[in-house]
C-alpha cells in the first residue's frame, strides 16, 4: 500500500488521433485538496474523465489507491463526481437523489435514512429531503449535487468546475464551505477549475495544466510566488512579463536586459543565460517619494502614469517607463495619498527578490 | 410623464404584430373548417338520419349497441390497438435508446434502416407480410417442408398476423416519438448514475425509463390511434375472418350503402381514440405536475 489515492501514470489521451492530455505524470496523496487548473479546452474534464472512468486513456495507467484502473468500470471505481450542472434526478426528491448511491449499493433503509439526514446536514439543506430538485435555486442545488456525492463516503471526491454556474457571492462563500466539507471528512478532493482564485482559495496543491500537460504543480502560494514559466505567470493571477534580450550572472544577482529598451533589472533569481523572460507582479511594485532618493529597492524606475483603473480595494495605474514598455502597478486604495495623478511623472521601485526568472 | 413617454414607444411596434399574428392562423383555419370540420359535421349528422327516408332517427345508434357485432368489432380494434402500442413501444425503446446514445458510425445506418420501411409504402410492406404469413406462405411452407407442421398453421387472417403487420407499418412512428424523448435525458445524469454505483442495468431502470415516460406515453398514444385507424393493413392481413371498426365502416358505405350505420361506427372508433388520448394526455401532465410542486409527496 502506497499513500497515494489517485496515481497517473504517463496517461495519453488523443480524440480521432488529435492528442488532448499527453503524457501526464500525477499523484495524488490521500486526503489532499488538489486543483486542476487551466484554460478552457486544456483537457482538465478529459483527465477527469480518465479518472472516473468514463474515457479510456490512450496509453498509460490510471490507479486508484495502487490498483490499475483500466478494466475496471466507472461505477466499480468507489469515486464520487460532481458535475458542472448538478445532474440531479428530476424525477426525484431530494432525499431520493442523495440516498441514490447507498440504495445501489444494497444499504439497509434505516440507514440510507439516517446517511441521507447527514449528508444533508453537512451541506447545510436538513428539512429540504422531500422537495424536487426544479424547486431549489443554484446553490441549492449544488449542495444537493455535493450531498449526493459525498453520501455512499467515496474514497475521493472529482469535481468538475462545481461553482461555474453559481453568482460571485455564493461561489465566495461555496468555496469557503468546499474546504470545510472537506477537511471535515478527511476525503481527497480533485476539484476542476478555470478560476484561479478559486483553486488559490481552496486547494492545498494546485495543478496547472496547459495544452494537455503539466504546467507547473505545487502549493498554491508558491505557484504564484515563483511562477516557472510564462504560461503558469499570465494564468495564474496578473502579472507584468517582460522579455529579456539577455542576462548576466552577478555575484549576488542576475543583470536582467529587457529587450527593446536600456533598463537593467537586477534579480535575485538563479538563473542562465537562456532566461527569455521574468515576471513582475502588479503588487509588488511600490510608488517611491523623491525623499526615498538612495534607499530602498535596488531597481528604480522613472516613468509616466497612463492610465488609471479604480479596482475598489485597489488602483491600477498603467506606468509607461520607456518607450513600449509600460508596468502595471497595484496600489491599494486606502492609501489615498500614493495615487498618483494622470500624466504625472512617478519613481517606482522593485525589490530584486520580486523579479521572477522565468523558464521560457 | 416621463413613464407615458416610455411606455408609448414599446407599446407601437407591439399592435401591428397581435393582429398579423392571427392573420397568420387564416389561412390553417380555412382549410381546417373545409377539410374537418364539415366532413365532421356532415359525418355527426348523418349519424342521426336513416339511410333510406333520411328523416332524424336513433335507430343508428341503438342498432349499434345491440347487434352485437359492432361492438365486438369496437372490442377487435381496441385489442388489436393496444397490442400494436405495446409491441411497438417495446419493441422501438432499445433501438430508440441506440439511437438516442450512440455515436458510433453505423448511427446514421441503423437510423436509415429503422426509418426506410416507411418509403416502401404500407400495401407493399403489408403484401410483404401476406406473402410470409399465408397458409401457403414462406413460414408455412417452409415449417412443412421440414416436415415440422401437418397442416399450415393460422398466421395469417387473424389478430396476430394484424398485429405483426401493423407494429411494422407504426414501428418508425413510436421509435422517432422515443428517440427524441431519450435525447432529451442529459447524458450527464446517466453518468451521475453510474458514478454512484449504478450498473447499465440499473442506469436504466431508474433513470432512463423513468425520465422516458413521456416519450412512451406519447409512442403508446401514437402507434394505437394510427392502429386503430388503420385500413390497408386489417383489409389484407385480417380479411373477412379478423374484421375490425375500420374494414367494418368500409364494408358498411361500400356493400350495404348504409352510410347513416358506417358514421356511427366512425363515431365510435373517434371517441375511443379521443378517450385513449385525453387519458394518456392526463396521465402526463398530471405526473410533471406533481413533480414541479414545491413540496413533494413521499421522500
Ligand atoms: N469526445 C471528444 N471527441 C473529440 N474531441 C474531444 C472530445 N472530448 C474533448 N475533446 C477535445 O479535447 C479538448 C479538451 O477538452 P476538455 O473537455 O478536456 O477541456 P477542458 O479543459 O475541460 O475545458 P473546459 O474548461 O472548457 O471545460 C478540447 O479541445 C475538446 O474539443
Ligand atoms: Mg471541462
Amino acid at each position: 500500500m502506497n499513500s497515494f489515492d489517485i496515481e497517473l501514470v504517463s496517461v495519453s489521451k488523443s480524440f480521432a488521433g488529435i492528442p488532448v492530455v499527453q503524457d501526464l505524470n500525477l499523484q495524488i496523496p490521500r486526503g489532499e485538496f488538489v486543483s486542476i487548473l487551466g484554460p478552457s479546452g486544456c483537457g482538465k474534464t478529459t483527465t477527469l474523465n480518465m479518472i472516473a472512468g468514463f474515457n479510456t486513456p490512450s496509453a498509460g495507467d490510471v490507479r486508484v489507491r495502487g490498483k490499475s484502473q483500466n478494466r475496471i468500470p466507472p461505477e466499480r471505481r468507489n469515486l464520487g463526481l460532481v458535475f458542472q450542472n448538478y445532474a440531479l434526478f428530476p424525477h426525484m426528491t431530494v432525499a431520493e437523489n442523495v440516498g441514490f448511491g447507498l440504495r445501489m449499493r444494497g444499504t439497509p433503509k434505516a440507514e440510507i435514512g439516517e446517511a441521507v439526514d447527514a449528508a444533508l446536514r453537512s451541506v447545510r439543506l436538513d428539512g429540504f429531503g422531500s422537495r424536487y430538485p426544479k424547486a431549489l435555486s443554484g446553490g441549492q442545488q449544488q449542495r444537493v449535487a455535493l450531498a449526493r456525492a459525498i453520501a455512499p463516503r467515496p474514497s475521493v471526491l472529482l469535481l468538475d468546475e462545481p461553482l461555474s454556474n453559481l453568482d460571485l457571492k455564493l461561489r465566495e462563500a461555496m468555496r469557503v464551505e468546499l474546504k470545510e466539507i472537506q477537511e471535515q471528512l478527511d476525503m481527497t478532493f480533485v476539484y476542476v477549475t478555470h478560476d484561479q482564485e478559486e483553486a488559490m482559495a481552496m486547494s492545498d496543491r494546485i495543478v496547472v495544466m496547459w495544452q494537455g500537460a503539466i504546467a507547473q504543480q505545487g502549493e498554491p502560494g508558491s505557484i504564484y510566488r515563483n511562477p516557472a514559466t510564462r504560461f503558469v505567470a499570465d494564468f495564474v493571477g496578473r502579472s507584468n512579463i517582460l522579455s529579456v534580450r539577455r542576462s548576466i550572472p552577478g555575484s549576488e544577482y542576475f543583470e536582467l536586459c529587457i529587450d527593446g529598451t536600456q533598463i537593467v533589472l537586477r534579480s535575485d533569481c538563479a538563473g542562465n543565460s537562456a532566461v527569455q523572460s521574468c515576471c513582475i507582479r502588479p503588487e509588488s511594485i511600490s510608488l517611491l517619494n523623491v525623499s526615498d532618493a538612495g534607499t530602498g529597492p535596488q531597481n528604480r524606475l522613472d516613468g509616466v502614469v497612463r492610465r488609471i483603473v479604480n479596482l475598489g480595494a485597489h488602483v491600477e495605474l498603467l506606468v509607461e517607463v520607456a518607450n513600449g514598455l509600460s508596468l502595471t502597478v497595484l496600489v491599494p486604495s486606502s492609501r489615498s495619498s500614493l495615487v498618483p495623478e494622470l500624466a504625472s511623472t512617478v519613481t517606482l521601485g522593485i525589490d530584486p527578490q520580486d523579479v521572477q526568472v522565468l523558464s521560457d | 410623464m416621463s413613464t407615458i413617454a416610455l411606455a408609448a414607444p414599446a407599446a407601437m411596434p407591439s399592435a401591428p404584430a397581435r393582429t398579423s399574428g392571427y392573420m397568420v392562423l387564416a389561412p390553417s383555419c380555412l382549410v381546417l373548417t373545409i377539410f374537418f370540420a364539415m366532413p365532421m359535421g356532415t359525418m355527426i349528422g348523418m349519424s342521426f338520419m336513416d339511410a333510406q327516408t333520411l328523416s332524424p332517427t336513433l335507430l343508428n345508434y341503438q342498432r349499434f349497441f345491440s347487434d352485437g357485432l359492432s361492438l365486438a368489432g369496437l372490442y377487435r380494434t381496441a385489442v388489436m390497438s393496444i397490442l400494436v402500442a405495446v409491441c411497438v413501444t417495446v419493441l422501438g425503446y432499445p433501438v430508440a435508446y441506440y439511437l438516442a446514445r450512440s455515436r458510433s458510425r453505423w448511427r446514421a445506418l441503423v437510423f436509415a434502416l429503422a426509418l426506410a420501411p416507411e418509403l416502401a409504402g404500407v400495401v407493399l410492406r403489408t403484401y410483404g407480410w401476406l406473402i410470409i404469413l399465408e397458409d401457403r406462405g414462406f413460414i408455412n411452407d417452409m415449417l412443412m417442408h421440414l416436415g415440422v407442421i401437418a397442416s399450415p398453421l393460422p398466421l395469417s387472417k387473424n389478430l396476430f398476423a394484424v398485429v405483426v403487420g401493423l407494429t411494422h407499418v407504426v414501428l418508425p412512428f413510436g421509435i422517432l416519438s422515443l428517440t427524441t424523448s431519450i435525447q432529451g435525458i442529459d447524458p450527464n445524469l446517466e453518468r451521475a448514475a453510474q458514478m454512484l454505483g449504478a450498473s447499465r442495468l440499473s442506469v436504466i431502470r431508474h433513470i432512463i425509463l423513468p425520465l422516458s415516460v413521456p416519450g412512451i406515453v406519447s409512442s403508446l398514444l401514437i402507434a394505437f390511434t394510427m392502429a386503430a385507424s388503420a385500413y390497408a393493413t386489417p383489409a389484407l392481413l385480417g380479411g373477412a375472418r379478423f374484421k375490425v371498426l375500420a374494414t367494418m365502416i368500409y364494408e358498411q358505405v361500400l356493400f350495404y350503402i348504409d352510410w347513416g350505420f358506417a358514421a356511427v361506427m366512425a363515431i365510435a372508433l373517434l371517441i375511443m381514440m379521443l378517450a385513449i388520448s385525453f387519458l394518456g394526455i392526463r396521465y402526463e401532465t398530471r405526473r410533471s405536475a406533481r413533480r414541479s410542486n414545491r413540496e413533494g409527496g413521499a421522500s
